[in-house]
């Protein structure tokens, strides 16, 4: 037997207590790494979708803090835009949340200009595409598809108005695979907003380099007041609801770290105040201070990687899970990385020696002599 | 995505703490908060679409239906105009109310599934049989002149200043609306409308808000609670802060004024 | 080897005083046992030698070494000296094996060799077919058996034995007495033993009284 043997051996002897604040514990990561992976599959969701479209820059309103781009009228924007060097195409594009039938949640409804690049990345399984910009024909992406129960042939009704449904469609892109999309006309039409757009997505030439970019989005910037020039990283990292899920994902690290280092500051606490003639014993038996404290960490350490451990398979479970609730499906990807997880256990390690460093110490400090006098 | 963002922003306006100076001394006179909240609602054009649905004293759950709600409003007058999307039974049926410099207040009924083309109708007529009165929508008790301070109060956590509005000109329909407002946001997180016998006839409550471009914050949910118990929730869940208005948006209310009741030329 | 010189200890403030200006010396291989009346400071006497209580005043030394200049007290403890109590202080939920071995943690040497080590002392002891078994399982006289193992197990150069056979009937109280006659003989270590037992401190070499936090003087004889 060993210290670290010996440590193990104590947390066994105590099951209870143990798998109480391993349960704390890993409850605590697991919102972490459920509510993180949310926020980066997002990010990452709208990062793909504005990827697979082929799009390098987009041009937007500069939003106040906290909202989202709010429509604009497209035409003399489009046509100056158009007139920059190396710029291939100028689309627009109106994105709403919009209910789609009765008693269905809301989806995302794409409105994109007719035959332009936007639809060229779309996969079709079924039907085919819109043939024509005004007539009322939708396509359905393979998520949204099932959500809604609907096939081709089908109808729905969109503000108002029926639409048939002309083709169902894979992205690869999770948030565009729970979409509806039609064209950018009729998305205009039903929601009462004639010549607007939200986004207008530029496509450069081939020739178009890092510094092309930049002098777009100078130009942009200097010429245009109230727009701005973005990449798509940039504009997902914009987003309000990706900085707000950011946010609280990073607020629920904080938390959930103070709340991890508690419990196991409390159980450890508990544990050597039970185990008082023991670590007495210890002491007169040559066990040096730094000993015990080594054992009192390393029971810490062990509660919270176990904890930690627990957490990452339950976090995961949450957040796969999360993605077939069908509020959420089509809306939601969770993306996990290996270095983020690796973090998180490295994280427990720290709580588990924040949380079990001023029991160790106290525990040394005892005087053997009292010690061994305790009942 | 919707979910998270409306539980987001829930639980942003749950946690931004609006508060008063302890003792009420930094708050601003009722007529200047009435003021305030008379600018707050200025724009040169907006289009609001909400989700009406609403549960009656029996828990019985009424059909939702969705209005477009198109609006001008500035110092010389206000317009609104509402529209029914969906379902079919609404749609192609609307309302346009105008409230002028000199207070007042006209609505004007129409569309194709009218016996008449345009009908004059009592200001104080309910959207589609709702909870959802045209006269609420227009405010005017801002305009009121007699603002009266009713203190500070709390409204789900949230501190707010009330303002007892009361009008005896004429024969309003309401003549008393208690408010309780946040003076930041230019919010009324509670109104409440009384009959001349002070009676509460309904109770308008804000749930959620949301913050527009311009950064201003506007209500995103609200419910209505009736004298009968009925409660009505409005979600607006989209809009346009800079609606384009046009010759055809209010040209109901360009024909000539009829008697109420009666159909206009 | 050890020299106590004027040592008093005193607790709470100095309104108790559990020993009073003691001065004794026990010397290399000797077997000395302290008695007397409970309450008198016996046990507080073993615990300044062991190092698990300060002297308030005084000082005492071993082998030459003054208790004051020693940096680390748990490793000195280690390094010299084995303890064993009435009640035996045996951890309930490791095996007899366990009990021995865990004080070695920390020591150098690969944990390998001291647990066969520790194996051998069982062994030694008569306890070769109980070194799986958990204390509640053991008799009063085995229990003891492996507190002395455990005791035993760094090599000390000094026993403290704080009423050892306190807790014991005849049988076991035999069966202890012999084991230290024979660690004794074979060791040749040195034990204090603190005891009420006459048939303890009948094996002792030389027999000191106690009263009131003093040694009494010319009640210290020898066997």
């Amino acid at each position: 037997m060993n210290l670290f043997g010996f440590a193990l051996g104590n947390l066994y002897r105590r099951p209870a207590r143990s798998s109480l604040t391993i349960a704390a514990i890993s409850l605590g990561v697991a919102s972490i790494v459920a509510l993180t992976s949310i926020a980066w599959g997002f990010e990452a969701s709208w990062q793909r979708a504005n990827d697979a479209r082929g799009t390098d820059l987009i041009v937007t309103r500069i939003a106040s803090e906290n909202a989202m781009p709010s429509p604009f009228l497209a035409d003399k924007l489009q046509a100056t835009l158009k007139g920059y060097p190396h710029v291939q195409e100028v689309v627009g594009l109106l994105s709403e949340m919009l209910s789609v039938g009765d008693n269905a949640p809301p989806v995302f409804v794409f409105g994109w200009e007719y035959r332009s690049y936007l639809w060229q990345h779309l996969r079709l399984i079924d039907g085919h595409l819109p043939a024509n910009d005004t007539d009322a024909d939708i396509v359905l992406g393979s998520l949204a598809a099932e959500l809604l129960h609907k096939k081709v042939g089908d109808s729905v009704e969109i503000e108002g108005r029926q639409f048939l449904i002309r083709g169902i469609f894979d992205s690869p892109a999770v948030v565009e695979n729970g979409a509806v999309v039609m064209t950018l006309t009729l998305a205009q039409q039903i929601t009462d907003k004639p010549g607007k757009v939200n986004i207008l997505n530029i496509k450069l030439d081939d020739h178009a380099s890092d510094s092309v970019i930049d002098d777009f989005k100078t130009r942009v910037r200097e010429t245009l007041p109230g727009y701005l020039a973005i990449t798509s990283g940039e504009l997902v990292r914009k987003n309000a609801v990706v900085r707000i899920s950011k946010a609280m994902s990073n607020a629920t690290t904080l938390i959930a770290s103070l709340v991890g280092a508690l419990v196991v500051f409390n159980t450890m606490l508990m544990s050597i105040n039970e185990r008082t003639r023991e670590i007495g014993l210890l002491l007169a038996l040559g066990w040096q201070r730094q000993t015990i404290v080594k054992l009192i960490v390393s029971e810490s350490v062990v509660l919270s990687l176990a904890g930690g451990l627990a957490g990452i398979l339950i976090g995961i479970a949450i957040a796969g899970g999360l993605e077939h609730v069908e509020l959420m499906r089509g809306k939601i990807e969770a993306v996990f990385s290996m270095p983020f997880l690796i973090a998180i256990l490295g994280l427990s390690v720290v709580l588990g020696v924040a949380g079990g460093l001023y029991p160790a110490l106290k525990a040394a400090r005892m005087l053997p002599s009292q010690a061994l006098r305790q009942e | 995505m919707r979910f998270i963002a409306s539980a987001v922003l829930a639980l942003l306006a749950t946690l931004a703490g609006q508060s008063y100076g302890a003792d009420g001394s930094d708050l601003p006179s009722p007529a200047a908060l009435a003021e305030t909240m008379m600018l707050a609602r200025y724009s040169a054009g907006f289009e609001a679409r909400m989700r009406i649905s609403s549960v009656g004293p029996d828990g019985k759950q009424s059909t939702p239906f969705k209005v477009a709600v198109v609006g001008q409003i500035d110092s010389q007058r206000e317009r609104l105009a509402i529209s029914g999307i969906s379902p079919p039974s609404i749609r192609d049926h609307s309302y346009a109310a105008e409230r002028t410099a000199d207070g007042r207040i006209r609505v004007i009924e129409y569309g194709a599934r009218l016996p008449a083309d345009l009908l004059e109708i009592e200001p104080t007529t309910r959207v589609f049989d709702s909870a959802l009165v045209v006269w609420d929508m227009l405010a005017p008790w801002w305009h009121w002149p007699k603002q009266i301070s009713g203190g500070v109060d709390h409204v789900d956590g949230r501190d707010c200043q009330n303002i007892r509005s009361v009008t005896n000109a004429g024969t309003p329909p309401i003549p008393e609306v208690v408010s309780c407002v946040d003076a930041k946001t230019r919010l009324p997180w509670r109104t409440q409308l009384f009959d001349r016998q002070h009676i509460l006839l309904r109770t308008i409550s804000t749930r959620r808000t949301m913050r527009m471009e311009s950064g201003a914050v506007a209500v995103r949910r609200l419910t209505i609670a009736d004298a009968d118990r009925t409660v009505t929730d409005v979600d607006v869940y989209s809009g346009d802060e800079h609606y384009a208005i046009s010759a055809a948006t209010f040209a109901a209310l360009d024909y000539a004024h009829p008697a109420a009741g009666q159909a206009a030329p | 080897m050890v020299r106590i010189e004027n040592v008093a200890l005193h607790f709470d403030d100095g309104k108790t005083t559990a020993l009073n200006g003691i001065s004794a010396t026990v010397e290399e291989g000797e077997f000395v046992a302290i008695v007397g009346p409970s309450g008198c400071g016996k046990s507080s006497l073993l615990n300044v030698i062991g190092t698990l209580e300060r002297p308030t005043t005084g000082e005492v030394y071993f082998r030459c070494q003054p208790y004051s200049n020693i940096a680390d007290a748990s490793l000195f403890r280690r390094q010299h000296f084995g303890f064993i109590f009435q009640s035996f202080h045996l951890i309930p939920t490791l095996s007899a094996l366990d009990n021995v071995v865990v004080a070695t943690i920390g020591c150098p040497g690969p944990a390998r060799e001291h647990t066969q080590r520790a194996r051998q002392l069982l062994a030694q002891l008569g306890l070769r077919d109980r070194i799986d078994h958990f204390p509640r399982t053991m008799s009063g006289g085995e229990r003891q058996r492996v507190a002395i193992a455990r005791a035993l197990i760094n090599n000390p150069d000094l026993i403290l034995a704080d009423e050892p056979t306190g807790s014991l009937d005849s049988v076991s109280t035999e069966q202890v007495l012999g084991v230290i006659s024979e660690i004794r003989q074979q060791r040749g270590i040195t034990i204090v033993v603190v005891t009420h037992d006459p048939e303890v401190s009948g094996r002792a070499d030389r027999v000191v009284s106690m009263r009131d936090g003093k040694i009494e003087p010319g009640k210290e004889y020898r066997q």
